[in-house]
C-alpha cells in the first residue's frame, strides 16, 4: 500500500446482495478518495469494526444495507453507538421506502438514509456532505489530502 | 391601678401569643400545602416516569420486531434470489446440445422403428404382390 492509499479514509460497506455490493465498492475505488472494506452481512460487519478499531485504524464511514442475514443494518448501527462511537458517520440503505425505516434511523441515532434504488450521484453528493463535516478531523483531512492526490494523479496522466 | 396595668399586660401578652399561634398555624398549613403538592408532584413524576419506560419499551420492542422483519426479508430475498438463479442455470442447461439431444433421442428412436417397420411393411407388400403376380 503506497502513502497516498494509506491515507485515503476507509469505507465499510456492507450488503448482502453481491451486485449491490459490487457495484458501490466499484463506485468508492473508482472515486480514487476512498479505500473499501465490504462485508456481507451484519456480523461481518461488525466484526470488521471491531477489527478496524483494534488496529486503531477505524473507519470513516460505514454504508450497511438495512435487510441483511445474521444482523440488520439498524442493528449494527446500534452496536456501533452503544460503544459509545458517536463519530462514525453512518449511511443506512433501504430497499423499501417506510416510514419506520427514518424512525429507526433516528433510533439508533444513525445519519443518513438512501433508499434503492440510487445512482452514483446520489451517493457521492451525500458522502461529500457527510466528509466536509465531518466530526473526525482525521477523517476530513484524509479526505482532503486524498482529493488532492487523486487530482494531482488524473493531471499526471 | 397597679392591678389594672397587671391584668392589661397579662392581656396582651396573650394576644401576642394568640397572633404568634395563629401565624404559625398558617405557616404549618403552608407546609402542609407544600407537602401536599410536592408528595402530588412525586406521584405524578412517578407516573411519567413509568410511562416513559413503558413507551422506551414499547419502542425498543417495535425496532425489534423491524429487525427481525429485516433479517426475514433478507433470507426470503436471498431465496428467492437463489431460486431464479437456479431456474436460470437449470434453463441455460436445457439449451445445451447433449441436453436437447437427450431429451430428443428417445422420440427420434421411436420415429426410426416406425419408419423401419413401415419399411418392411411395404417391402412385405411389395414382395406379396410380386408373389400373386
Amino acid at each position: 500500500m503506497d502513502a497516498t492509499t494509506a491515507l485515503k479514509p476507509r469505507v465499510l460497506i456492507a450488503d448482502d446482495a453481491p451486485d449491490i455490493l459490487g457495484l458501490v465498492t466499484q463506485f468508492i475505488e473508482l472515486s480514487g478518495v476512498y479505500r473499501s472494506v465490504t462485508a456481507k452481512d451484519g456480523k461481518e460487519a461488525i466484526e470488521a469494526y471491531d477489527r478496524a478499531l483494534a488496529e486503531d485504524d477505524p473507519f470513516c464511514l460505514m454504508i450497511i444495507d438495512a435487510a441483511m442475514p445474521e444482523k440488520s443494518g439498524f442493528e449494527v448501527a446500534e452496536y456501533v453507538r452503544k460503544g459509545h462511537n458517536d463519530v462514525v458517520p453512518i449511511i443506512v440503505i433501504t430497499a423499501h421506502d417506510e416510514p419506520i425505516n427514518a424512525a429507526h434511523l433516528s433510533y439508533v441515532r444513525g445519519d443518513d438514509l438512501l433508499t434503492k434504488p440510487f445512482d452514483s450521484q446520489q451517493l457521492r453528493t451525500r458522502m461529500d456532505a457527510i466528509f466536509a463535516l465531518h466530526p473526525i478531523p482525521r477523517c476530513r483531512a484524509a479526505m482532503e489530502l486524498a482529493r488532492r492526490g487523486s487530482h494531482m494523479n488524473a493531471q499526471a496522466h | 391601678m397597679t392591678q389594672h396595668s397587671g391584668r392589661d399586660g397579662e392581656e396582651s401578652g396573650i394576644l401576642a401569643r394568640v397572633i404568634r399561634l395563629e401565624s404559625e398555624l398558617k405557616q404549618y398549613a403552608r407546609t402542609i400545602d407544600v407537602q401536599q403538592s410536592l408528595s402530588e408532584l412525586t406521584l405524578t413524576i412517578d407516573r411519567m416516569v413509568r410511562e416513559i419506560e413503558q413507551v422506551t419499551s414499547g419502542q425498543k420492542e417495535l425496532y425489534q420486531t423491524h429487525n427481525e422483519l429485516l433479517k426475514e426479508r433478507a433470507e426470503h430475498e436471498r431465496q428467492a434470489a437463489k431460486e431464479q438463479s437456479d431456474a436460470l442455470k437449470q434453463k441455460l442447461a436445457d439449451r445445451t446440445p447433449s441436453a436437447i439431444a437427450k431429451r430428443w433421442l428417445p422420440m427420434a428412436s421411436l420415429l426410426v422403428i416406425i419408419i423401419t417397420l413401415i419399411q418392411l411393411i411395404r417391402v412385405a407388400i411389395e414382395t406379396w404382390m410380386r408373389q400373386q403376380h
